[in-house]
């Protein structure tokens, strides 16, 4: 019992890492690209699609929010891979099978914006 | 549209104040952001609704790390009602690709009008004033293994306080709702979760409020991604206003254990109906002083 509360614990703790970690990384490239957009004066709100981020005609101030975005969306999902492998690691087949639905729901909704 | 420096600034304070009421009344920012966004910057709802995800997004992964830290979220029922919330998530983004931007704000007056209902009818939300304590009782947290029932250290009863989970399929039902009104107006939709989980599955109420405020990352990001895909994000719009939230909702969330709910719930509740008003203007093509 004592073990399975160990392991608990430690599982929690590496999952608030990758949240924190995430987030901190967003939230430093948006106020990056923020910073670059006004020192360059280019400042217009444009729209920035998930699959332009790698466009070349794309300014670095947008890039750099654009990534930001990008990787705020992408915390959420690295939770749930992170827990799948925990869980993967404990034997907990059921509820790995479960995270491998909601992986796949997001990798859909990713498929399903583009054709959309 | 081009933004300023002080435009920019502007976005920040509207996300700060958003994130800062929220967490004094217990609900997410993304209820203020979107009409905020539209009345007040003039923002098209859509890409003022994948605004708001993002910042759903941001304060959500800010505030889930807390509690997972006190050991209160259960990541197992997060993860299976997730099914059905990431599933409705997607129809709500894709309903909202769709429809007329006329629906999507008379619908969210109408969401604004319920929330109302349900702020002042609330008498005790989650006393944030226990959570410090939770800390130091995380340790002893813990789920049992292929299975949703968990237990927690509760240091105000001093027990061990262990529970199951009750009513699944209504439950996920309830979370499949929350997760298409996530989608179509780029809300949480934590007050349908959280009360889904506390009443319909048994599940305390300080387990059910956190893990709903996991669960709100996952449901939101699953119609980011058909926003974002889409072309609707507008970074430099939504840049500032998820900074702002997420600096509000953590000092809200200290400022919540000193100040009384209670009148705040009533101002903002009329605050929510004159918005809300201003919607449906909005909504019906009525000019309202703009």
């Amino acid at each position: 019992m004592a073990g399975s509360t160990q392991a608990a614990a430690s599982d929690r703790k590496l999952v608030q890492f990758f949240l924190r970690s995430g987030l901190v990384i967003s939230m430093i490239l948006m106020m990056m690209g923020l910073v670059v957009n006004m020192s360059t004066g280019y400042n217009e709100a444009v729209p920035v699609a998930m699959f332009e981020l790698f466009d070349e005609s794309l300014m670095l101030g947008d890039r750099l929010l654009g990534f930001g975005v990008l990787i705020l969306s992408l915390t959420p999902a690295i939770r749930v891979i992170t827990l799948t492998i925990l869980w993967t690691r404990e034997k907990d087949w059921k509820f790995v099978g479960i995270s491998i639905v909601v992986i796949t729901a997001l990798i859909i909704s990713v498929a399903l914006g583009g054709h959309a | 549209m081009i933004l300023s420096i002080p435009l920019i600034i502007a976005l920040a304070v509207a996300g700060a104040l958003a994130g800062l009421l929220g967490a004094l009344v217990g609900i997410g920012g993304g209820l203020i952001v979107v009409p905020v966004l539209v009345l007040g910057f003039g923002v098209d709802i859509k890409i003022a609704i994948a605004s708001s995800l993002i910042a759903v997004v941001a304060s959500s992964t800010a505030s889930g790390s807390v509690y997972i830290g006190k050991g209160l979220t259960n990541l197992r029922l997060g993860m299976l009602l997730e099914v059905a919330t990431t599933i409705g998530g997607i129809t709500g983004g894709l309903i909202a690709v769709y429809i007329s931007p006329t629906v999507i704000s008379a619908l969210f007056a109408i969401l604004m009008m319920v929330t109302c209902v349900l702020i002042l009818k609330t008498k005790d939300p989650v006393k944030r004033t226990t959570m410090t304590e939770f800390q130091s009782a995380s340790e002893l947290a813990k789920e049992d293994v292929g299975k949703l029932s968990g237990s927690y250290y509760d240091p105000y009863l001093k027990e061990n306080i262990h529970y199951d989970v009750k009513n699944v399929p209504l439950g996920s039902f309830l979370s499949f709702f929350a997760g298409v009104l996530s989608g179509l107006l780029g809300v949480g939709g934590g007050f349908i979760k959280v009360p889904a989980m506390a009443l319909g599955m048994k599940v305390p109420m300080k387990v059910a409020a956190a893990t709903s405020n996991l669960m709100i990352g996952v449901t939101a990001i699953s119609s980011l991604f058909v926003y974002f895909a889409r072309g609707y994000v507008q970074p430099i719009i939504a840049a500032p206003v998820a900074l702002g939230v997420v600096g509000g909702a953590l000092y809200g969330t200290s400022l919540a254990q000193k100040v009384s709910p209670k009148l705040l719930r009533k101002i903002f509740a009329a605050i929510l109906v004159i918005v809300a008003v201003q919607m449906v203007f909005k909504a019906l093509g009525v000019s309202v002083g703009r």
